[in-house]
């Protein structure tokens, strides 16, 4: 048996979700759109099981966005995978005149419906009764009070599943009184459809969900009774409400102010023009902090936990190809994945406390004008600014982001933020090129550059973002229209039940992907056309007897030459013609490639390439690279050549993490795509444009 | 709908003010404005506009929203019903 659950966002929906089910969940997608399908299960007192679908919030069934669109699907057509048996609506009880639009809707429905009044112990503080036995008479189906997240009620409610369901006998708006001959045409192309279904499906149109031939002659009705969906959907909405104020009337009793003192007390401060803006950014510096470096302990842990993982096996298993796909392919990538989950922890720890606090629709409220400028959304801030300690939580976190092209304009842009990864290049390119100087006494030249390279990242972001307002197309307009809900205290186990969501999340979907490619790169690094690396391992080898290498040496050089002669080397060569403009020779094409798997690989992959020991990497890297020379004797890290490559990690979209988890988030390849060609595009040229002008 | 007489948008309503909702653009008010209450013949006051200009955020029908001014310009608020109701 199936249970749908809806009610508006905000109305402890999923609190309740999460009450009924527990860990018990599972996380699916629906077709098309980019909210996560949640699916629960629930056992009765009496042992019968039903099965929970968690909607997604919506204040209509008069859908305002592709993800709303998807309740008003699962609840009108009998076809659809998650057409339910009954419906739950639940209802902010100390809000529900706003609530009972979207339960009239269902009523009128005609599936069998519970209204469940959640928050009911929020009633008498702020002065209100509202008379659930009186609403229960009136619209003679089952009406429950609960307070989800205590848990009180929802014994009563199982109770109530047990019972059979009760199916609405009347009708609250009937479309007949509206437009009866077009209701009639719609039912005799879709038989067995209610008439509020039908009134609904044809005001608006689901191309996907509906055959082909349906659709067809859905849009002849339209067109022949000139429906104005807008029109109709304004009728409705204006009804209902009429009849709502009536009922409200009736059984609920309501101070004049009903807002808690609470919210009344922070909200001038919150929203305060200087205050607001203090307390938002000490909270963003934070985040920033936090994700930054609260993450350093638990990701070396992992870090150093598997390749001590990676050690053994190569102590412990027979020498050859299956050992070391296993130490060197396989377990780092599975290290590549596990070494995010604290980022993401964190940062989703504190942005489920900024939204079920209530806070974040205050920060929307500050930043909207600043971010609308760019085509972005008081949404975007805070995964924005996430990016620069990692693009993977940032992404994820654009989930708030109600407007599709919102979204997907802050999905695009926020890889061209500066993130951790990019560090270590960044020092290292900076150390081998910018002086160590100081100005005007107290700035240090270098710290200044890399300042520089931050703002960059953002200024491009931006720039990006204005770019894609434009491309992107939407038939919806963007507007704000965004409830204030009051301030509450946070909720430990939702905090927690969101954390471990978005973790799952990444390790099951975007894991998959990038342990492929991890292990994917590791072959095209270990192979190569066995002649060609034969020969240069017996060069090797002829030459350490000449000039009496000791044995440390000469295995560093075979690892080099094993590492130039393999698959990977041999495309970095190849490459070498395309990347020569840029100032690149086939070294640091090599490294480009490898930086695929991440940013911070060029630092270990120019360590190999130069063949330097173990210790003390970072140092004898620069040495190294600082004292490599190009064909005419002059150092091959010029200025011009080093700009060009910063400019290049900070532009390129070279993070298959990111790229897995744009997928992820947007479920189309289509999207990577797009941003890896824009990103690496738009690299290749600032880069072209830098060298060339220093050089 | 042609805007009725002696009606100012909402866009213009000063914080601390409140008024009557007499009526909107029909053809243009997305509907999600209507489905958070704001009807005609409710009251709606203005508690404060963001710092720098935009949003508003406003009470209505109970309940306190932020909403953009382009998008109160499609809200029709009868002039002789403008009282000051105070600010916070």
């Amino acid at each position: 048996m199936k249970v749908a659950l809806v009610g508006n966002p905000n109305t402890g929906k999923t609190s309740l979700f999460n009450k009924l089910t527990g860990l018990n969940q599972k996380v699916g997608n629906y077709p098309g759109v980019t909210v996560d399908k949640k699916i629960g299960y629930c056992k009765l007192p009496s042992g019968k099981k039903i099965e929970l679908v968690d909607l997604p919030g919506t204040y209509s069934l008069n859908a305002s966005s592709r993800d709303e669109e998807i309740v008003t699907q699962a609840l009108t057509s009998s076809d659809f995978e998650d057409f339910p048996d009954a419906v739950i609506v639940v209802a902010d009880a100390t809000n529900l005149k706003r609530n009972l639009l979207l339960f009239t809707q269902v009523y009128d429905l005609g599936l069998p419906v519970i209204l469940v009044l959640n928050m009911v112990d929020l009633l008498t503080r702020i002065g209100m009764h509202v008379d659930a036995e009186g609403l229960q008479k009136h619209f003679e189906v089952p009406v429950i009070t609960i307070n989800a997240r205590k848990g009180q009620g929802i014994d009563a409610l199982l109770e109530q599943l047990e019972k059979p369901f009760i199916t609405p006998k009347k009708l609250i708006f009937d479309p007949e009184t509206i437009a009866q001959e077009l209701i009639k045409r719609t039912q005799e192309v879709i038989p067995e459809i209610s008439p509020y279904a039908a009134w609904l499906l044809v005001n608006t149109p689901q191309p996907d969900l509906l055959p082909e031939q349906t659709n067809v002659r859905l849009e002849e009705i339209r067109q022949a009774h000139k429906v104005i969906a807008q029109r109709n959907r304004v009728k409705e909405t204006v009804r209902r409400y009429q009849y709502i104020d009536e009922v409200i009337k009736k059984y609920v009793l309501q101070s004049a102010d009903s807002f808690l003192d609470i919210t009344k007390k922070l909200d001038p401060i919150f929203t305060h023009k200087i205050w607001g803006f203090v307390i938002f950014f000490g909270l963003l510096a934070l985040i920033f902090q936090a994700v930054f470096s609260w993450s350093t302990w638990p990701m070396e842990v992992i870090e150093t936990f598997f390749s001590d993982v990676s050690g053994w096996f190569i102590r412990n298993l027979p020498e050859g190809p299956v050992a070391e796909m296993l130490a060197d392919g396989i377990i780092p990538g599975i290290a590549g994945v596990l070494v995010f989950i604290p980022q993401i922890a964190i940062l989703f720890a504190f942005i489920a406390l900024l939204e079920e606090t209530g806070y974040m629709s205050r920060v929307v409220f500050l930043m909207d004008r600043v971010m609308r400028q760019f085509g972005l959304n008081g949404r975007s801030v805070v995964p924005l600014l996430s990016g620069m300690a990692c693009a993977i939580p940032a992404v994820m976190a654009t989930r708030g982001i109600e407007n599709w092209k919102e979204r997907m304009t802050t999905i695009m842009v926020t890889p061209l933020m500066t993130c951790s990864a990019r560090l270590p290049v960044y020092t290292i390119l900076i150390a081998l090129v910018i002086p160590e100087k100081r100005i005007l006494g107290i700035f240090n030249l270098q710290g200044l550059t890399l300042m520089a390279m931050y703002a960059f990242g953002f200024i491009m972001a931006l720039l990006a973002a204005v770019v894609f307002n434009k491309i992107l197309k939407s038939s919806r307009k963007g507007f704000l229209i965004m409830e204030m809900p009051p301030y509450k205290l946070p909720h430990g186990r939702n905090v927690l039940i969101t954390i471990i969501e978005k973790v799952k999340s990444f390790v099951f979907t975007a894991g998959k992907i990038i342990i492929a490619i991890s292990v994917i790169l590791w072959v095209l690094a270990r192979f190569g056309p066995t002649e060609r690396k034969q020969q240069a391992i017996a060069a090797i080898e002829k030459q350490s007897v000449i000039e009496n290498w000791d044995e440390s040496t000469t295995s560093r050089k075979l690892v080099a030459a094993r590492l130039e002669n393999s698959y990977i080397g041999i495309f970095g060569k190849s490459i070498e013609p395309a990347i020569k403009p840029l100032g690149y020779d086939w070294k640091i094409g090599i490294a480009l490639l490898s930086s695929f798997a991440a940013r911070e690989v060029f630092v270990g992959t120019m360590a190999t390439i130069y063949t330097v020991g173990d210790q003390n990497t970072e140092f004898s890297v620069r040495a190294k690279m600082a004292a490599d020379v190009d064909e005419n004797g002059n150092p091959r890290y010029s200025l011009a050549v080093a700009v060009s490559l910063l400019l290049f990690y900070a532009l390129a979209m070279q993070c298959m993490s990111t790229l897995a988890v744009v997928y992820r988030e947007t479920k189309s390849w289509k999207w990577p795509i797009i941003q890896f060609v824009y990103m690496s595009g738009l690299a290749y040229l600032m880069s072209l444009i830098a060298y060339q002008l220093l050089r | 709908m042609n805007r009725p007489k002696n009606t100012v948008l909402l866009d213009a309503l000063k914080p601390g003010y409140k008024a009557q909702i007499s009526g909107f653009n029909e053809d243009l008010i997305p509907i999600k404005m209507l489905e958070m209450g704001m009807l005609p013949g409710s009251e709606v006051l203005v508690k404060r506009i963001s710092p720098l200009g935009d949003p508003m955020h406003i009470r209505v029908s109970g309940f306190d929203m932020a909403l953009r001014k382009d998008e109160a310009a499609f809200v029709f608020i009868d002039a002789n019903s403008i009282t000051k109701e105070g600010e916070e």
